[in-house]
């Protein structure tokens, strides 16, 4: 996380410029910097480790501050926090992985070894893991059989093409390919299927022991 | 690699990607459809990222402080042996002045120097080394 990108120096925003920027933060972005940080919180699942969106918005900034990532003024503020939320959150998850695939046997307390039994933790070998992906990716086709558009485009990005292959392949322009990922976004977040896992905030936020 | 999982990463980038651009109005939808008020969340975030900030601002405040405060502890704590009078102490500092021949004019017009200007030279050619040492 602390790897610094490289900015050109004079487009890198300066301490100033940057809290500028944020106290220049409209609701509007607020709402979408909240919005994509529940995501990816949603999204690694068991690594977020009790943190919330709020925890990774602040981390990003933190980061921002104390010069570990610098801000190109080339692009908004937003979109650049939301790369650093992106990044920072993928951390934590290499981190998790890391972690349980080392089996924490370096320094473990019993609290640790209670806590991850407790939570059900293992390895991302676990089948459980795998399984629980697996899971997750068949509810998201199933949403969407009904619907043949969002089934192809499905499709595509299950295979790795991009939207303007995709738009080429199904012979729909760009706009109607951007609505129909944001509807199947809506749609996915009514379903409840955000969430890669299902438990992910351990004892302490009501799940049961 | 299981291919489901790379299957599964990649709808969720696109999906993800979509929020960058999406209109502000069917993100408040969203947040909506999930129970929460959209207003509340921005006014939270705002006061997250503010918090940061202040604390941020705290901590290179109280790094500076500590800096200080360790500077000055090092200086009293190197605190050279002075001789006890003043005509000793001037006397001190005519002697590195012509030890020290680099030493600027600043030093050698000692005539303008009062007693406390001499003891403040003498403290600050101390911490730079250039005393000579009490045997020499």
């Amino acid at each position: 996380v602390s790897a610094k990108r490289r900015v050109p120096e004079e487009k890198a925003a300066t301490l100033e410029e940057v809290e500028a920027a944020v106290a220049a933060l409209t609701d509007d972005d607020l709402v979408r910097i909240a919005h994509f940080a529940k995501r990816r919180i949603e999204r690694i699942g068991r690594a977020a480790d009790m943190r919330d969106h709020e925890d990774l918005a602040a981390e990003a900034y933190e980061l921002t501050l104390n010069g570990s990532r610098s801000w190109n003024k080339d692009v908004s503020f937003t979109q650049y926090l939301l790369g650093v939320m992106r990044s920072v959150s993928s951390h934590w998850a290499e981190k998790y992985r890391t972690e349980m695939e080392s089996g924490r046997d370096q320094v473990r307390t019993d609290v640790d070894v209670r806590m991850e039994l407790v939570r059900g933790e293992r390895g991302t070998n676990d089948p459980r893991i795998a399984e629980e992906r697996t899971q997750k990716l068949a509810a998201i086709r199933a949403l969407f059989e009904d619907d043949p558009l969002a089934s192809n485009i499905l499709a595509g990005l299950a295979e790795g093409l991009q939207g303007p292959e995709i738009c080429s392949l199904l012979e729909i322009d760009g706009t109607t390919f951007s609505s129909k990922l944001r509807s199947m976004r809506r749609d996915m977040i009514r379903a409840g299927l955000k969430r890669p896992t299902k438990t992910e905030k351990g004892p302490w936020r009501g799940q049961a022991h | 690699v299981d291919k489901r999982t790379d299957a599964l990463d990649r709808i969720l980038d696109a999906i993800e990607k979509s929020i960058e651009t999406a209109p502000v109005d069917d993100l408040r939808d969203e947040l909506k459809a999930e129970g929460h008020e959209p207003s509340s969340i921005a006014t939270q975030m705002r006061a997250v990222l503010t918090r940061v900030g202040k604390r941020h601002r705290q901590a290179k405040l109280d790094l500076a402080r500590h800096e200080k405060a360790a500077a000055l502890a090092a200086y009293e704590e190197h605190r050279p042996k002075l001789p006890n009078t003043p005509a000793q102490r001037r006397l001190l500092l005519q002697q590195t002045i012509a030890r020290n021949p680099h030493l600027t004019l600043q030093f050698r017009d000692l005539d303008h120097h009062s007693d406390a200007d001499v003891e403040s030279a003498l403290r600050d050619l101390a911490h730079l080394g250039l005393l000579p040492d009490e045997e020499d």
